[in-house]
């Protein structure tokens, strides 16, 4: 479970990155965060992995303060990145191999990676190869494979689609539903309402550092989200 | 976790340009600069068992004590292959002489052949490390935080229960392990050049060493690491950090080791050579004058005389020749002696001053330099391979102590004062004036004033001697050398590896210090970086 509260975040220059931000995403939903570039999506997303302090305001993972008990919080939480770069001169399994060591997954083998590589869509014969041979959507799949191998109950991400051709982002929300099926907590950040629509649970959509507007499933099918995020995107250019 | 970190560090690394570039220079460097440094080493050795049959053989023609003059020569050090130090500038021989304390090794035996090459860089063994391992070291750290950074592979590290210092470590010590392969090949490479050379053999003292030079040059490339993973944290982007890098890396090996010599020099001013080589001819002259007055003083024999001497520093073989002539010679050369020791207290205070300042000089130069840890690890090294100042000092501080020693025993009274100061002829083999010149003219004239009178002494006692060879006694040839037990013999102790650890200890505390603080800063630096 992820929960903010008052959560709030002013850069040193004095920008407001994220004003009284309230949020509670429980095991089993999937929230989308929309938003133009700098409405304070990121800014969310690195109080929640205590990556910045916040100014104001408690961040919370499986009711654990982020900012008291960083280490014991990541515990719970795995993370994809917009641009998954990893390390090129190691195959997708040996990245694998490393992050999953790293999150504490030290038993696993050979064939668990290669489950998981090919869970998350990558052909067979690029398991072994470096990475840096990788297409931007095959490094993305790693990352995701990252992220799942962890095995943890909240998955954040940060515009996971970008850069994943339309097979690939219908294999990532078949994988996203799986994971919100199992009673994880998914958190993402997205520009993509298309895929919203499809697998969001709730959807928010935030403005200059305030989340403005909060939409239900039900809601956003009922009242057309595109055309309420294009409005409010409308406004913004305004 | 870390080691984790670590792991993977060193294996991402090894596979990189870098790495192989690395690698490959070294392989190209190395076995090139440490066969020139054996083949040097040979050449020393050579030089100095020939300087050492030379003064063997010199010594078998001094049959008088007053015309021994010890000559010590300082056996090349081994490690010097790895090392030159300032051996390469320094004299390794030196003669102790009645009129000058020894300061200074006054002859070098191991200059270039062609003195035309010393206008070229001289590099060894250490001095590639110093550059080679520094750059290799910031190569791979200069962006060893920023580039995890914008790949966002130190997002998906920290998303872990582990720390941004833990990261640090983890790839500190990684690229640490990356360097440590490219060192390995070096000294790998250069114990296999020394260990298949028939010529040259290690004892223990030297391997214990060669391992200690292995430990230091470590800790040296790791404050390098350190410096770069600091760069690589305080600044943002990679174009800025490996600018800076370099600048350093250019300021710590080629600036200060030059900048440093200029501010000694400019602080603290020496006597000029000149003026000291000045103030001693003075004393010198001095010295001249008041032998030329005692020699007036002294009745002058009546006697033809045929010796040898004074040589430069009042010795005396008096041979063919009277008691009389030998006890006017021996009277002479005890004046003389005495004057020149005098003369060598003398000077020795216009030494002492100006080594002093030579030493405060070096001393500045040093300190200063120890603000870059490339000069710093030359200066362990030199310490460790004995070739640096220090052991230069010691050694001769044990040459001044020698000539002390040997002094003492000159102003023996069985020594100075005995007759086999000037002449080899023992005293059974002694003859008058008169004596000689009776057996000379088969009886003709009794006493030397008869044949003088007559004008013939020197005719009569010339054909005797050279043509007629009647006094084979009172030839040198006749006589052997003279006994050197009555002498002390120079030794100078061989140290071994407890010597070098207690002469490195100080630069390699400053360098381990450096390392030190380095790393702490970059530390707290790490705990509050911006992701």
């Amino acid at each position: 479970m992820l929960q903010t509260i008052n959560l709030t975040k002013r850069y040193e220059d004095g920008k407001l990155a994220l004003d009284s931000l309230n949020l509670e995403i429980k095991g089993g939903e999937i929230f989308f965060l929309l938003g133009a570039n700098g409405a304070g999506k990121t800014t969310t997303i690195n109080l929640l992995l205590n990556f910045i302090e916040p100014t104001i305001g408690e961040a919370y993972i499986n009711g654990i303060d982020v900012c008291k008990d960083p280490l014991e919080t990541k515990k719970h939480v795995s993370y994809v990145s917009e641009n998954v770069m990893l390390y090129g001169n190691f195959s997708a399994r040996q990245n694998l191999d490393f992050f999953a060591k790293l999150g504490g997954k030290k038993d696993l083998t050979k064939a668990d990676y290669y489950n998981m590589l090919r869970k998350v869509g990558l052909q067979d014969d690029a398991f072994e190869k470096k990475l840096k041979t990788f297409s931007k959507g095959m490094r993305q799949k790693v990352g995701l494979a990252i992220a799942l191998i962890k095995d943890a109950t909240n998955i954040l991400l940060d515009e996971p689609t970008s850069g994943l051709d339309p097979k690939a982002a219908a294999e990532l929300v078949a994988l996203l539903k799986e994971q919100r099926d199992q009673g994880k907590a998914i958190f993402m950040c997205t520009h993509d309402i298309f895929r919203a629509k499809e697998l969001a649970d709730r959807v928010g959509i935030m403005k200059e550092g305030r989340m403005v507007m909060m939409l239900e499933r039900e809601r956003f099918l009922k009242e057309d989200l595109e055309r309420i995020y294009l409005d409010f995107m409308q406004e913004v250019i305004n | 976790m870390v080691w984790q970190i670590s792991k993977k560090d060193f294996l991402n690394n090894i596979i990189t340009s870098r790495f192989i570039i690395s690698c490959f220079i070294c392989l190209l460097v190395i076995p090139f600069a440490i066969y020139i440094n054996i083949y040097n080493y040979e050449n020393e050795k050579k030089v100095y068992e020939t300087e050492k049959d030379r003064i063997e053989q010199e010594l078998k023609n001094v049959k008088v004590y007053s015309f021994y003059r010890p000559e010590i020569l300082r056996e090349p050090e081994p490690l010097s292959i790895f090392c030159s130090g300032i051996i390469e500038n320094i004299g390794n021989s030196i003669k102790i002489k009645f009129k000058e304390k020894p300061m200074f090794m006054d002859r070098n035996t191991q200059e270039r052949e062609n003195p035309l090459l010393s206008s070229f860089f001289n590099i060894d063994f250490i001095s590639i490390i110093a550059i080679l391992l520094s750059l290799i070291a910031l190569i791979f750290s200069y962006d060893a935080f920023i580039k995890e950074r914008t790949d966002c592979t130190l997002k998906l590290m920290l998303i872990n229960s582990i720390s941004k210092t833990k990261v640090y470590i983890g790839k500190f010590f990684g690229i640490t392990l990356t360097i440590l392969p490219i060192l390995f090949i070096c000294y790998t490479l250069s114990i296999l050049l020394i260990v298949i050379n028939p010529n040259i053999s290690f004892g223990v003292s030297e391997w214990g060493r060669i391992l200690l030079l292995f430990f230091i040059s470590i800790f040296y490339f790791m404050v390098f690491v350190a410096l770069g993973f600091f760069l690589s944290v305080v600044i943002r982007n990679s174009v800025s950090s490996i600018i800076i890098s370099l600048l350093l890396w250019i300021l710590f090996l080629f600036i200060v080791p030059n900048v440093n010599i200029y501010i000694a020099e400019f602080y603290v001013k020496p006597e000029k050579l000149a003026l000291l080589d000045y103030e001693f001819q003075k004393i010198d002259d001095d010295y001249l004058k008041h032998s030329q007055t005692f020699e007036k003083k002294l009745q002058v024999p009546s006697y033809p005389i045929v010796s040898s001497g004074p040589n430069d520093d009042g010795g005396w073989q008096v041979t063919r020749t009277s008691i009389e002539c030998i006890e006017y010679y021996h009277k002479l050369a005890k004046f003389q002696t005495n004057i020149l020791l005098e003369n060598a207290s003398k000077k020795e205070k216009l030494q002492t001053q100006h080594i002093a300042n030579l030493i405060k000089q070096a001393n500045l130069a040093r300190w200063i330099s120890c603000i870059s840890p490339a000069e710093i690890f030359k200066h362990s090294s030199t310490s460790v391979c004995f070739t640096d100042a220090n052991s230069y000092w010691n050694f001769m501080k044990q040459v001044q102590e020698y000539y002390e020693s040997f002094i003492k025993s000159i102003l023996k009274d069985e020594i100075i004062n005995s007759l086999q100061f000037v002449t080899p002829i023992t005293k059974e083999n002694i003859l008058t004036a008169d004596e000689i010149i009776s057996q000379a003219s088969n009886g003709k004239y009794k006493t030397i004033d008869e044949a003088n009178i007559a004008q013939q002494s020197l005719g009569i006692i010339r054909k005797a001697i050279y043509t007629d060879n009647k006094f084979p006694k009172l030839d040198v040839n006749y006589y052997s050398n003279i006994d050197f037990n009555k002498f002390p013999s120079f030794s100078y102790p061989k140290y071994g590896v407890e010597k070098a650890i207690t002469n490195s200890l100080t630069y390699l505390g400053i360098l381990v210090l450096m390392l030190l603080i380095l790393l702490a800063i970059t530390i707290f630096k790490v705990r509050v970086y911006k992701i």
